[in-house]
């Protein structure tokens, strides 16, 4: 009897799954909640992470579930990181505040140029009778270089004691971006129902955005966004302890750094870094002590040549290879102006060491936000080490409603949980509002502002105060 | 049954059970009440596959999922204000799923009595391709056969791991009728499949 239902149990979970929802479920989903939330006078919008298709929930999604895209986040922050053999040390005083252990971090990460390593996820996914937390783990192998070209293929299925759901199968999952061509492949093997068997689906994106707000490949999350938020946060602590048998430092601080913390204010968000190398070897996130979230990094070698085909891959044979352009074309600096016919605005000052790496252009863009349409857009990035910076304009059809929908940060009211509002005072964006979000562990600092129909964003590895000066340094371009 | 700190829908407790509702952390759901998006996102996000299986099992169809979906995390984004975690939260959206697909079926059987011919009817052709494919389609051919009842119980039990009592709960009915409804499912898949562990060994 055991046997037999156990056998049941096991063919009804392997067979008796479902299809993905409809392609419009989503879209009709999120109209019906704004519906909702303006039947209960809730601000609308910011529903753009509702599930597509069941996979990408968890290895792919942005910040759902916090887990998936905070994951990336977090393990590409503490990917530069581990124990690193070869890694330059720094040097200076002993650190004696959590903002001096920061700052040794943040000086680290700006310095990488590439990492290997094995990646753990680890995450909290129920509370069982008596307060047990229960995780999930998942394994990964990650590659990363300070062009922005990353990979990240997973190396086992997620290993939880209650296999009872169709994401735990054993899928696999493979995820590659080149910077370079600016060409992103997601392989995956899942059900197709349209086709009723298994198959390998190869998605091939030709002209990826360089960065927020357009779309871009989570594993570009700027890698120093959880070590900002803390440098945010006045109230971060500081304590040594061990990970991995290596002498660390934890530094501590809440969720919401530099904003009320109202009922969450037990949240709490710690970066190991360590003390030999002083870059984030694990990320954590804790409700009330328990940990909710955790990434670190094993097996790490740092600054080894990565080769281009590191970064990309064949599709398996017989896979399916659906192909789409994303619209963004490379162009050199000079040439942008006389490719949209209009002036190209030119940061006149950046942050110290951060560089000139790729400039792109599109003839529209939809943000991250999925819903502010752009024409014209212009893209720059800048990069230091594993840091990267974006730049972009583009004309928008409602300015008032780019104005205050963030561009960047998908979910609106969580963001508008962690911003604050500056007035631009120099350049061609003086005398506008800005909108400055650096804060909360998920959010790449940024800045956006609207002017004369032009938005206006900065986004990556930048305080709250180098993003203002960033805003406020802008010229148009001139060819020499 | 149901445990319940702080007046929240935190832990699920029952008796002697250390069951499969995987409730999200109590500030996800806290936060999802207050109106927050990302966290009721990550409610659909934990719970959709699962739901996805059970609405569209009852069902029958894709698009008949789709819609008792569409109505139950709308009638959840709705009702969580006023959710107080007597039960878990996914206890909850399992009630909401099947009472919404429940009535979906009493109104399509008005319409439509011969709802499970449909359900052979729509069922994909079998495919020799795989043995995974076709024992996909025989075990949906065999769901088909049981009473929607019946299909719910043995799903909540067999598939998502549920304890009898959890069971009860969802479906609203005592546990001893979860048990008949199982046992005749049971008799009734095991006619339509051929033994379960037969099925296994031959893959």
């Amino acid at each position: 009897m055991n046997d037999e239902r156990h056998d049941l149990d096991e063919i009804l979970r392997t067979h008796g799954g479902a299809p993905d929802h409809l392609p419009s479920f989503v879209a009709r989903l999120t109209a019906g909640l704004d519906k909702a939330d303006r039947e209960m006078g809730r601000a609308t919008g910011g529903w753009l992470h509702l599930p597509r298709r069941s996979r990408s929930l968890w290895i792919r999604h942005p910040v759902l579930a916090t887990a998936a895209a905070v994951g990336v986040a977090a393990a590409v922050a503490a990917v530069v990181l581990i124990g690193v053999p070869g890694l330059s040390r720094v040097s200076g005083p002993e650190p004696v505040s959590a903002a001096q252990v920061i700052q040794k971090a943040l000086h680290a990460l700006s310095s990488g140029k590439t990492v290997q390593a094995d990646a753990t996820v680890k995450e909290q996914v129920a509370v069982l009778p008596g307060g047990v937390p229960e995780y999930s783990v998942t394994h990964s192998r990650v590659l990363l270089r300070s062009d922005g070209s990353f990979r990240q293929t997973q190396t086992d299925k997620p290993q939880t004691s209650k296999p009872v759901q169709m994401r735990d199968r054993a899928d696999a999952a493979d995820t590659a971006y080149d910077a370079a061509s600016g060409v992103f492949r997601d392989y995956s093997r899942g059900w197709d129902w349209d086709t009723g068997g298994y198959v390998n689906r190869v998605e091939v994106t030709t002209g990826y955005p360089l960065g927020p707000p357009d779309r871009w490949a989570n594993v570009q999350f700027d890698i120093s966004a959880g070590a900002r938020a803390l440098q945010a946060d006045g109230a971060a602590t500081l304590e040594t302890a061990s990970c991995d048998a290596r002498p660390v430092w934890v530094v501590s601080g809440s969720k919401y750094a530099g904003s009320d913390p109202g009922p969450t204010e037990k949240e709490t968000y710690a970066i190991a870094i360590d003390q030999q190398t002083c870059l984030p070897i694990r990320v954590q996130m804790l409700a009330d002590g328990v940990v909710q979230f955790e990434y670190s990094l094993h097996n790490v070698r740092v600054d080894e040549p990565l080769p281009d085909t590191a970064f990309t891959f064949a599709p398996p044979k017989g896979a399916k290879v659906v192909r789409s352009d994303a619209g963004f074309r490379r162009v050199p600096l000079a040439r942008i102006g006389s490719t949209l016919g209009h002036v190209t605005l030119l940061p006149a000052w950046l942050p110290a060491g951060y560089l000139q790496r790729w400039t792109a252009v599109a003839a529209r863009s939809t943000t991250a936000n999925g819903v502010t349409e752009g024409r014209n857009v212009v893209a720059l990035q800048y990069v230091r080490g594993f840091d990267a910076l974006t730049v972009t304009t583009r004309t928008v059809a409602d300015p008032h409603a780019a104005a205050t929908v963030d561009p960047v940060e998908p979910d609106t009211s969580w963001a508008d949980f962690v911003s604050r509002d500056v007035r631009l005072t120099a350049g061609a964006f003086a005398g506008v509002t800005a909108r400055v979000v650096v804060a909360s562990y998920t959010t790449i600092p940024h800045l956006y502002a609207v002017k004369n129909g032009v938005l206006l964003t900065v986004a990556g590895g930048a305080t709250a105060e180098e993003l203002i000066a960033i805003a406020d340094s802008l010229r148009p371009y001139r060819p020499d | 049954m149901t445990g319940n700190q702080g007046g929240e829908a935190t832990v699920i407790e029952l008796a002697g059970w250390r069951g499969p509702v995987d409730d999200p952390p109590p500030p996800v759901v806290r936060a999802a009440r207050r109106g927050d998006h990302r966290a009721f996102t990550r409610l659909v996000d934990l719970y959709d596959d699962r739901l996805r299986a059970l609405a569209f099992h009852l069902l029958g169809s894709r698009e008949a999922m789709d819609e008792a979906l569409q109505e139950t995390y709308l009638n959840a984004y709705r009702g969580l204000p006023q959710f107080r975690g007597e039960a878990g939260v996914g206890t909850w959206l399992y009630r909401i799923a099947y009472t919404t697909c429940m009535q979906r079926l009493r109104r399509r059987e008005r319409l439509e009595p011969a709802d499970e011919e449909r359900l052979e009817t729509l069922a994909p052709p079998a495919s020799d391709l795989a043995d995974d494919v076709a024992l996909r389609d025989e075990v949906r051919r065999a769901l088909g056969a049981l009473t929607p009842a019946q299909r719910a119980a043995v799903l909540l039990i067999h598939r998502d791991g549920f304890s009898y009592a959890h069971a009860a709960e969802i479906l609203d009915v005592p546990v001893g009728t979860v048990a008949s409804r199982v046992a005749a499912a049971r008799t009734t898949l095991g006619d339509e499949l051929g033994r379960p562990r037969s099925a296994k060994e031959d893959r």
